[in-house]
């Protein structure tokens, strides 16, 4: 430091060799002034810190506010349009609009539509002829009638013309003259004893053709079967008669031997043979008037 | 001088003169109006001739040291026995400077002597009033010099004055400026080439 500060020993000197500059001789008096004027202004110290009060204002000044005017008048807006919309026109729209009806169904069958009166029970209106409940049984005070509740099997019972079956009913291709030969044949049948079941009417209504000739072949086979049964049975009856001769000779072998006579010899016993047919029969008998029932 | 609201201070102006810069300060801040008297009393001429070296302009400068005494007197407060007085209103005097540097510098003034610069014509308006260079022995010398100042860098004339004609020591420059002692002697040492050169002239005519 101090040889650097030799080395410009020349430069130095001359700095220092400068005059020095003095301040104005009226430096003092102005300075007085720009103290004064500093002093009206406000001097942020510590000291005199500005203290800033918070004035607590109403709830309405804070709610009041200009900068609020905008939102506030769009409110007030909105909240007249809402007024008036469910005070008129929500009413206007209930006029122009139908009673509403309600449709039911009874038990017959039968549906109805009827209108549900304002301000009243939905069946209020309901018609009492339909009503489950009779007009005797009500008590008088009573005024609510029930209408019946629509259940999924109610909606069911309900005739729908969709699901209606209705058979398509032909002419009669036939002639006159197959027709007459037709009812000679029937005459004959009815003599001979033939059973000719009659034509008959259903419940509901729908012509029932004859039954198939097939079920009545079946039907006379079966009796048939009977029968053959029956003379199988005498057949079997006789030879039973014999056999208790046979039984009255050998019983002496029956029983030195201890063992049961050979069914072989003698054949089928009797009684079991007259079970197996009947069995057999009423088997046959059952199968057949499944398949019938099928 | 200044304005002393305070009567009871008026007792303590005697003792005033004896104390040093920062006892005057304590006492400024206590409340003691005439150590701020004395403190302006101290300063005025050495800031004035530092300033006007630093900004080459008489008005201006005498404008940045009233600011400053203005800045000891509002901020009196702010003071603490850190650093020495000196440094602190020194430091004021160049920051206040400085800005004032920039600001003239952002908005430049137009001089009417710059319109006639081809004529050489000096149509600085004359003033009577007191000049710092009436009292120097050589005026030519005075303004040589000042105008090699000029030419300078800032930082550079800022710590050659510190050093060279306020003889200021390393130390308290650093604690001025808030510069590394390395940078404040390398700046110092280019700043005495440069003037050295600019002041070749003056050398060869002695």
């Amino acid at each position: 430091m101090i040889q650097d500060d030799n080395k410009y020993n020349e430069l130095r000197e001359k700095l220092r060799s400068l005059p020095r500059v003095k301040a104005k001789p009226d430096f003092e008096s102005r300075l007085m002034k720009r103290i004064k004027e500093s002093e009206s202004l406000p001097v942020y110290t510590d000291e005199n810190k500005i203290q800033h009060v918070h004035v607590k204002k109403s709830w309405i000044q804070s709610f009041f506010r200009p900068m609020f005017a905008p939102a506030m008048g769009l409110a007030a807006v909105l909240l007249i349009a809402i007024v008036a919309y469910f005070a008129y026109y929500s009413k206007l729209q209930t006029k122009d609009t139908q009673p509403t009806q309600y449709v039911s169904s009874t038990n017959k069958g039968n549906l109805i539509i009827y209108i549900k009166k304002d301000g009243e029970d939905i069946s209020s209106n309901y018609p009492k002829e339909y009503s489950a409940l009779n007009p005797d049984e009500r008590n008088p005070g009573e005024n609510e009638i029930h209408a019946p509740v629509e259940t999924p099997s109610d909606y069911l019972s309900k005739p729908d013309p969709s699901r209606i079956f209705a058979p398509e009913i032909r002419d009669d291709k036939a002639s006159d003259d197959k027709k007459i030969e037709m009812q000679k044949y029937y005459d004959k049948d009815k003599e001979k004893g033939v059973d000719v079941l009659p034509e008959r009417k259903t419940d509901d209504g729908i012509m029932m053709k004859k039954e198939s000739k097939g079920m009545l072949k079946s039907e006379t086979k079966s009796d048939e079967k009977k029968k053959s049964d029956e003379k199988k049975n005498t057949i079997i009856n006789s030879n039973d008669a014999v056999n208790k001769e046979q039984n009255i000779i050998s019983p002496k072998s029956e029983d030195d031997s201890g063992n049961k006579p050979d069914k072989g010899r003698y054949g089928i016993n009797k009684a079991d043979k007259k079970d197996s047919t009947e069995n057999k029969s009423k088997s046959e008998a059952e199968e057949k008037e499944e398949i019938q029932q099928k | 001088m200044t304005p002393s609201k305070e009567g009871k201070n008026t007792n303590k102006q005697v003792n005033v003169t004896g104390m040093s810069d920062e006892e005057l300060i304590f006492t400024f801040q206590e409340g003691d109006v005439s150590a701020y008297n004395e403190i302006v009393a101290r300063y005025k001429d050495r800031l004035t001739n530092y300033i006007y070296r630093y900004v080459g302009n008489y008005d201006e400068c005498d404008d940045i040291v009233q600011d400053t005494f203005v800045k000891v007197y509002t901020s009196k407060h702010l003071y603490k026995e850190i650093a020495k007085f000196s440094t602190w209103i020194y430091t004021i005097a160049i920051n206040l400077a400085k800005t004032k540097i920039v600001k003239q510098k952002k908005y430049k003034t137009f001089s009417i002597s710059d319109v006639y610069e081809d004529e050489n014509k000096d149509f600085d308006l004359p003033d009577d009033s007191f000049t710092p260079d009436v009292e120097a022995n050589s005026k030519y010398l005075s303004m040589h010099i000042q105008k090699a100042l000029d030419q300078i860098n800032e930082n550079y004339r800022e710590l050659v004055i510190l050093r060279d004609i306020e003889d200021f020591s390393y130390e308290e420059i650093v604690d001025m400026t808030g510069l590394p002692m390395g940078t404040v002697k390398s700046r110092i040492n280019r700043g005495r080439e440069k003037l050295q050169e600019l002041l070749k002239d003056i050398y060869k005519e002695e």
